[in-house]
């Protein structure tokens, strides 16, 4: 017994050596399985992560739930259209296609400037370039209650410089109006992400051969033919594949809406997915909420195939 | 069509060691219609020089004329110059017919007449069926006449070219030579070339600049600058092979015989000058030679260590002395093999001073009027 | 609003009979059977609290009252802070869907109508008995009955307090801003003065103090938001003389934000900061941050900082003089340990744990028992920061404030008390039609139907 039992365990490290490396470079020989191999990670991750609550969220908009009761009573698909028919729902996309596009708007136009600015050689650009990118590593949390604290109409500094300069007479509670809140939740909410756009672009920008310049400027161009016909083609695919990623994701912004004016004045600044949690949480409908975050992810969905027929990001810019 | 007036130019640069200077105080006229090569090795200025003409760069001092007008302080997009570069600065993102009418798009030409325009020029320049295509998808050579297609749509007052076409193969160059000098003879044209290829500055030029450490050594026709070198710089820059250069020791002013250092010979070297100094170099090309094998050597020559066939010539790589000398030989006339022991003729000698490197004197060649004037 | 029978003038409370007696609904004898305190719990499960507190100061303290409970009586006891920018409900519905619904919950009387109306509150009356029977009898108005049950345990409670700086008023010589016209007055003249002050933060903001303050500006004009018919609760707003008084009110909203900042996207934080910052001269609050907050910061106007209740319309003077609102604990249904879970909250809610968490409160939340607020009580006896800051002038208008009739939740505008006046508060629907008929720029009546028929969608109410 105990010979044996020796025995095996003696042999069992070799042989399963042996074996396991037999399996292994036949993994590698054979190009399908090696990339069934190093593919099924990433997938069952995004399975996990993204198809699973999706599905979930789906599923969920079909049933009458409220928040506080893990009770779920059948309701059907026709809570969809209801809340497509909703006024709140679609003013809460108008909304959302406005703090989308126009945040993006700001992004690309800023970012680009900044990646055009930094890009050139000066004394720092260095510096420069770093200081250019810090905004990225602060945390939206961070950012919206700094600029809520600063667009203080009572104490923030804002309004302090912008009386000493003689700009404003009076203080004006940027996020109290109607008339500013949602450009100002914009522009707080975008600067940060205009810093992507410059870091996608100056990677861009720093490919392009001086002699481009030098080339296009001898052909008698100035300074504007010269963005426009070399700077830009070259630049076009980063910003609209920026501008794809940017829309999805300032769609989906939540945190810095929520800290800054939590949907308000009034409800200026309920975006979708601030509707979608008031549903939730001040409502307490879970159901009708998964059924607005199920509607935002179809409409994301189009949007992205759209775009991707339309401006063609994807196309790699002829560079040889 | 313009003359171009160099005057007193300089370009300094800023480094942590001081100022460096690439093109210091240099004055030349290229004449309207001349096709000038500006030679030199790397670093000796001449890219610099010419992007000062273009513009591209702004000249520490000094002054650059074009037909008359000064252009000096005129931002280069104004100056309606062409210009080659040497990597070749096409737009993979237009076609081709948009990179050839690219300066007329600056213009605001419409699009109908910008292809027209590009089909007449790549006619010209034999690309009239490449005008649809990307430049991703030409050849280098194709790429280079494109680039040169769009130099000359615009009808600049000259054309800059800077080594366009050292990324090419050499067959592919030496078409382009051809093909650059049918172009220049069609447009006609002022072009400024640089190169560090003395064989194309040979062959390209009218006259040619020949550049070293930012000063002009020799501004003349190749022939000029081949047969009558004003120092050992240009004699040893211009020729293949390199001429054969030796310390020598002469003993009367007149130069007329020369003692080669080390050793016990003397070379008549068929000059008659006056004011030779006594320390001298020695020089004499490859070709300018006859080449006799020998059973027993008295004088210049030595054992051939290499021979080289080109074409129907052979080079001799010949171990002397006073170290290796190299000698151009016609196959058939001259049968030398390796490990012969040949004497060497000198058939037309230059002597340069020893100090300075300065030519002071060169024979003729024989049959030739003697002339030992040199061109300033 | 008066609707308690109460003529013999002794205060209603909570215990088990009054609670009877007051719904009509018998043979409620859930949890009764458990001898409370009497004996250890049933469970091995450690009794789980999620906490809507996170300052160290109350983390360290609720710690402490476990440690010292789990030695005393053998019972597990298991704190979720709530993280800082995390918020409490999301986590407490994430816990229920999940299916591990924590035991006990903080809850707010004017928020536990969300959870009472799923049905997810265990009754505590037993709690409340036991309770009462330690310290002493807790009026009625600081429970919350549903379905004939009490559901919460109140253990502090807040009152409204119409913060004034009595410096500048007596300065300019105006009476306190007790009523519509004194206060409209007071505001006008105080922001006027060339003193960098308003008259007070009119807010007029969707957020949880926008609510607040339009709903405590109704009752200033007697007017409801709910009113009960029967089993229904019918939406109040829109309806008859109500409607009326409702539009008096948003009339009177039109002319009071000009003597306040842009107070749009107000909450809570900016209520008081702008008081004890010195930029508004009045503060509708419930509880007292307004004024402890000028204590905090060194304000030279702290002392001077006096309360009134809140203004009413002296031609309507039958309404409510504010909210009272207490603020315990509940218990969910399904958790693991009930039973320890009863006795900890009963732990937390009596003796010297009461007195040391209502002291931490800064007399901001104050005591439900009303002996507590004799001098020399344990609450008060020795208590250098209450007897440093508060005149007894304050602390006493602050008592007969919360303990009177004239202060009553918002659930108690019907009878028995509205269960959906918790969605109603919450959905910040009030404080929309407050936005839409000033900086929105509605008209008064769109903003009204808008409001009620946002509330007969999003709650309960008919």
């Amino acid at each position: 017994m105990s010979v044996v039992s020796d025995r095996v365990t003696a042999l069992v490290p070799t042989r399963w050596w042996q074996r396991s490396n037999e399996i292994l470079s036949g993994v590698f020989e054979d190009d399908r399985r090696l990339l069934a191999v190093c593919l099924t990670p990433a997938l069952a991750l995004y399975v996990l992560v993204a198809i699973l609550p999706m599905l979930w969220a789906f599923n969920l908009s079909l049933y009458e739930v409220s928040t506080l009761n893990p009770v779920w009573e059948w309701t059907g698909p026709g809570r969809l259209v209801d809340i497509l028919t909703s006024g709140a729902f679609q003013a809460a996309f108008g909304r959302s296609l406005i703090f989308g596009f126009g945040s993006v708007a700001f992004q690309i136009v800023v970012g680009v400037s900044l990646a055009l600015l930094v890009n050139r050689e000066f004394k720092g650009a260095v510096l420069a370039r770093a200081v250019a990118l810090l905004p990225y590593m602060v945390p939206a949390v961070a950012i919206g209650m700094v600029g809520q604290f600063m667009l203080n109409a009572q104490y923030g500094i804002i309004n302090l410089v912008l009386i000493r300069v003689g700009i404003l007479n009076n203080p004006v509670a940027f996020l109290g109006l109607p008339e500013t809140a949602m450009a100002t939740v914009m522009v707080v909410g975008s600067w940060k992400f205009a810093v992507f756009v410059t870091l996608l672009t100056l990677a861009r920008l720093q490919s392009i051969p001086e002699n481009f310049y030098e080339g296009a400027t001898m052909c008698g161009a100035n300074a504007y033919q010269k963005f426009r016909d070399v700077t830009l083609p070259r630049i076009k695919n980063v910003i609209l594949i920026a501008a794809l990623l940017r829309t999805l994701w300032m769609f989906n912004k939540f945190d810095i809406i929520y800290i800054m004016t939590r949907g308000g004045p009034g409800e200026e600044t309920t975006t979708i997915p601030l509707h979608a949690y008031e549903v939730a949480f001040n409502q307490y409908d879970l159901g009708q909420a998964a059924g607005i975050a199920a509607l935002m992810f179809v409409f994301l969905a189009l949007w992205s195939i759209v775009y991707f027929r339309v401006a063609r990001p994807e196309e790699e810019v002829r560079v040889a | 069509m313009s003359d171009i007036q160099v005057d007193t130019l300089r370009k300094e640069f800023s480094s942590d060691g001081g100022p460096i200077v690439a093109v210091n105080d240099v004055s030349f006229t290229v004449e309207d219609g001349e096709f000038v090569c500006i030679v030199g090795p790397s670093g000796c200025g001449k890219t610099t020089l010419l992007r000062c003409i273009a513009g591209l760069e702004r000249p520490t001092s000094g002054s650059i004329t074009l037909a008359g007008e000064e252009v000096t302080d005129i931002p280069p997009q104004n100056r309606n110059l062409a210009f080659v570069f040497q990597d070749i600065t096409l737009y993979p993102h237009m076609k081709v017919w948009e990179n050839i009418s690219y300066p007329l798009k600056l213009d605001g030409v419409d699009a109908d007449t910008r292809y027209e325009r590009a089909q007449e020029v790549a006619d010209t320049i034999q690309i009239g069926e490449l005008l649809d295509m990307y430049p991703g998808d030409l050849s280098g050579g194709q790429q280079q006449r494109v680039a040169i297609g769009r130099s000359i749509i615009r009808s600049p007052r000259a054309y800059l070219l800077d080594e366009p076409m050292s990324d090419l193969d050499a067959k592919l160059k030496k078409e382009m030579r051809v093909e650059l000098q049918r172009i220049q003879q069609q447009v006609g044209g002022t072009m400024v070339y640089v190169t560090h290829d003395q064989e194309e500055a040979m062959t390209l030029s009218d006259r040619m600049i020949v550049m070293d450490d930012g000063e002009i050594q020799q501004f003349g026709s190749p022939q000029q600058v081949y047969h009558e070198p004003n120092n050992v710089f240009v004699a040893q820059f211009i020729g293949s092979p390199e001429i054969n250069l030796l310390s020598a020791t002469c003993r009367d002013d007149t130069g007329g015989t020369v003692t080669v250092d080390d050793t016990g010979w003397n070379i008549e070297t068929g000059i008659a000058s006056q004011g030779v100094p006594e320390n001298v170099t020695f020089g004499f090309r490859p070709r300018h030679t006859n080449v006799e094998p020998v059973e027993d050597l008295d004088g210049l020559g030595g054992e051939v260590a290499l021979v080289e066939a080109v074409g129907d010539e052979n080079i001799l790589y010949i171990d002397t002395e006073v170290g290796e000398i190299r000698a151009v030989v016609d196959i058939e006339r001259t049968p030398i093999e390796e490990g012969d022991t040949v004497a060497v003729d000198v058939e037309r000698s230059y002597l340069f001073d020893g100090a300075t490197g300065t030519t002071v004197a060169h024979s003729t060649r024989r049959g030739d009027q003697p002339d030992d004037q040199v061109e300033a | 609003m008066g609707e308690s029978p109460n003529t013999d003038g002794s205060t209603p409370h909570l215990s088990r009979r009054a609670v009877v007696a007051a719904a009509g609904v018998g043979g409620l004898s859930t949890g009764l059977a458990g001898c409370l305190g009497l004996g250890g719990s049933g469970s091995s499960e450690p009794v789980k609290y999620i906490s809507n507190n996170n300052s160290p100061q109350f983390k360290e303290m609720l710690r402490g009252f476990a440690e010292d409970f789990e030695e005393e009586r053998d019972i597990e006891v298991d704190i979720e802070f709530t993280e800082i920018g995390g918020d409490y409900g999301q986590r407490v519905s994430q816990l229920i869907q999940g299916g591990n619904p924590p035991d006990i919950i903080n809850a707010e009387q004017f928020r536990i109508g969300a959870y009472a109306t799923q049905d997810i509150l265990r009754p505590v009356d037993d709690v409340i008995d036991a309770v009462e029977e330690e310290e002493e009898e807790v009026p009625e108005k600081f429970g919350f009955v549903y379905d004939g049950s009490n559901r919460l345990v109140p253990a502090v409670a807040s009152v409204t307090n119409n913060w004034y700086r009595s410096d500048i008023y007596d300065e300019m010589g105006l009476e306190p801003p007790t009523t519509w016209e004194r206060e409209r007055e007071a505001a006008q003249a105080i922001t006027e003065a060339d003193n960098d002050l308003y008259g007070l933060g009119y807010t007029t903001s969707a957020t949880v103090y926008g609510s607040y303050h339009a709903w405590t500006r109704l009752w200033g004009n007697d007017a409801k938001v709910a009113a009960r018919d029967g089993d229904t609760v019918n939406v109040a707003l829109d309806s008859g003389q109500n409607r009326d008084r409702v539009r008096e009110v948003l009339e009177r909203a039109q002319q009071m934000v000009e003597y306040s900042p842009t107070a749009t996207n107000w909450d809570w934080g900016e209520i008081y900061e702008s008081y004890a910052g010195g930029t508004t001269a009045t503060a509708i609050y419930s509880g007292g941050r307004p004024k402890t907050q000028s204590i905090g910061q060194d304000r030279p106007w702290a002392d001077a900082t006096k309360r009134v209740s809140n203004p009413y319309n002296s031609s309507n003077r039958n309404a409510s003089l504010g909210n009272s609102a207490a603020t315990g604990y509940a218990l969910v249904q399904g958790s693991a340990n009930p039973e320890g879970a009863k006795e900890f909250i009963q732990y937390m809610v009596t003796g010297e744990r009461l007195v040391e968490y209502a002291r931490a409160l800064r007399f901001h939340n104050i005591p439900i028992y009303e002996s507590w607020y004799e001098p020399g009580s344990a609450y008060r006896d020795g208590w250098d920061y209450l007897n440093d800051n508060f005149d007894e002038e304050t602390i006493q208008g602050e008592r007969q404030a919360l303990f009177s009739d004239e202060t009553q939740p918002f659930t108690a505008e019907t009878e028995p008390a509205n269960p959906y006046a918790s969605p109603a508060f919450t959905s910040f629907q009030l404080g929309q039609m407050f936005y839409d008929v000033t900086e929105g720029g509605m008209n008064i009546d769109d903003a009204i139907d808008e409001a009620a028929s946002v509330l007969r969608d999003n709650t309960g109410m008919e």
